[in-house]
């Protein structure tokens, strides 16, 4: 099971993964996506907390450094091409749709 | 003193059935704020009625996390093990869980195969050691021989219905994680087969129950001395318990979190099988037949038959030199089945070979076993031995070695004690009111 929790990632995944390209610690990624998607998609603690260290454990992000009891996460390569992957497969959704729209 | 009031409650089922916050808020409003829980009650204390939101959690509670939730005006209320609750006075605060997929992720974790396995890996040691410990019994397959020998199948009964219980704990979990696999897949969940192993994951330990209520109340009438032994018993079990289940999961994960947690376990299994070897001395306020200063004095009871007994051993205390057991019974019924399985089981005593000729066979044949001397039945047992009649006992057989009498309730063994008119002394001594 733990290989496929991430086969696809859901939009809060997603966002949690975007916003650690540059080090950041849990509240700071919350107010993030929060702020790049103007309020539309809210992360809630519980949530984050529950995925950041199944994420770690995949190798998607890894502990930068602890500072003042909060953990400093960041994308690995990994996380980057997973990433990566999810814009194909939105790519792959979207020239479809532009296929149903041409046909109309 | 504020009032207080507990409610019963499953709390995997209310979990699986996404009842809980409901159930909690209802009772807020009704003025009933949850202050504790367990697996199966929830603690409530009475103050105003408010409009509390109530969220569970599963992450581990870091420090880091514990602050991020403050800020958000969650406060704590309780956890047990991994399973946490929250409140927010704030009715529109932010959810804690916001992706279903990651909630039914962590509530898949949630309901892990570890501790149903570790419990039945603990339940196979405990057998090991009583069978290595030679506490199993061997004797006819008689219903007096059930009766007098209650308590081991208690014990029996109370190993399988331990391991039952641990089965089925096993088979909700994995049933809840089928019906959670469904939801992360987009199907419907399926929860038929986590309620039927659940309602029979509470009969089984309804089960477990009776065999504690049963040790209790034989033990108080051993002895009231063992109940404060079963006291102190309980109140060590029940600090581990809150060790392992709320401090632990209060304090930072880690290392430390993790050598507790083992040092924790070692300890409970090891106390555990202290207190289930403790025999408990017991002072006789009965006379025995026989006058030695050096005879050894027991009593018992599996709530059908309360036995005194006393028994005289030679230096080494390997061999039993004189044995009186007086044992008194529920009612007559017990008392004769009692008496027909002693006498069958003396008869076999009194064919058993001699060391010397047990080795002439095993020289013979290579080996030589317990189950060479068969048992009689007890019409075949009676012919073996001879009456004895006396107005004071309804029933006496006796042969060399042994004399089995019975009396309404009561039936007598006296084992090896040849004298001139043993018979009639034994039997006034104990028959004469």
């Amino acid at each position: 099971m733990a290989r496929r929790e991430f086969e696809t990632l859901t939009p809060q995944m997603f966002y949690i993964l975007l916003v650690l390209h540059k080090p950041m610690h849990g509240y700071d990624i919350m107010q993030e996506v929060s702020r790049i998607t103007n309020n539309e998609i809210q992360i809630g603690a519980g949530t984050l907390y529950t995925l950041l260290p199944r994420f770690e454990k995949e190798y998607y992000i890894e502990l930068v450094k602890e500072e003042n009891k909060r953990k400093i996460y960041q994308l690995t390569p990994l996380g980057k091409k997973k990433l990566l992957k999810e814009k194909d497969r939105m790519l792959k959704q979207i020239q479809l749709l532009d296929e149903i729209d041409k046909d109309k | 003193m504020s009032k207080t009031k507990y409610k019963f409650l499953q709390i995997k089922k209310a979990i699986l059935y996404n009842e809980l916050e409901t159930l909690l808020e209802k009772e807020a409003r009704n003025g009933w704020i949850l202050i504790q829980f367990t697996n199966y009650f929830l603690k409530f204390k009475k103050d105003k009625p408010m409009n509390i939101k109530y969220q569970i959690d599963f992450s581990s509670p870091t420090l880091e996390y514990k602050e991020l939730l403050k800020y958000e005006g969650y406060e704590f209320v309780d956890n047990n093990e991994e399973l946490s609750i929250y409140k927010n006075h704030n009715h529109y605060a932010q959810e804690l869980q916001t992706d279903e997929t990651t909630r039914l992720l962590a509530l898949i974790k949630y309901f892990s195969l570890k501790h149903p396995l570790l419990y039945i890996i603990v339940d196979f040691l405990f057998f090991l050691f009583i069978y290595f410990f030679k506490l199993l019994i061997s004797g006819p397959k008689t219903l007096g021989h059930i009766y007098e020998t209650l308590g081991f199948y208690m014990i029996y009964f109370f190993f399988i219905t331990f391991f039952v219980c641990s089965i089925l704990n096993v088979c909700q979990n994995v049933a809840a994680k089928y019906s959670l696999n469904r939801e992360i897949h987009h199907k419907e969940p399926c929860l038929l087969p986590f309620t039927i192993f659940n309602k029979l994951y509470d009969v089984s330990l309804v089960l477990i129950l009776i065999f504690f209520i049963y040790f209790f109340i034989t033990r108080l009438l051993v002895s009231p001395f063992s109940i404060g032994i079963i006291v102190l018993l309980i109140i060590v079990i029940y600090l581990i318990q809150y060790i392992y289940k709320k401090i632990l999961y209060q304090i930072e994960p880690g290392w430390i979190q993790k050598l507790l947690k083992t040092f924790v376990i070692i300890t409970c299994i090891f106390i555990s099988i202290y207190f289930s070897n403790t025999e408990i001395p017991v002072i006789m306020d009965t006379t025995p037949y026989m006058s030695d200063s050096n005879v050894t004095p027991e009593k018992s009871n599996n709530l059908l038959i309360a036995s005194n007994t006393w028994s005289l051993s030679n230096d080494n205390q390997t061999d039993t030199l004189k044995y009186e057991s007086i044992n008194s019974c529920l009612n007559k019924d017990i008392a004769l089945e009692v008496f027909q399985n002693k006498i069958i089981d003396y008869e076999r005593e009194a064919r058993m070979f001699t060391d010397e000729e047990i080795e002439k066979i095993t020289e013979e044949n290579e080996s030589w076993s317990l189950n060479d001397v068969p048992y009689f039945s007890y019409e075949q047992a009676i012919q073996h031995m001879s009456v004895y009649q006396n107005s004071l006992i309804d029933q006496c057989y006796y042969n060399d070695d042994v004399v089995i009498a019975l009396k309404d309730n009561i039936v007598l063994i006296c084992y090896n004690q040849p004298e001139d008119n043993y018979m009639d002394n034994i039997i006034n001594h104990y028959f004469t009111k």
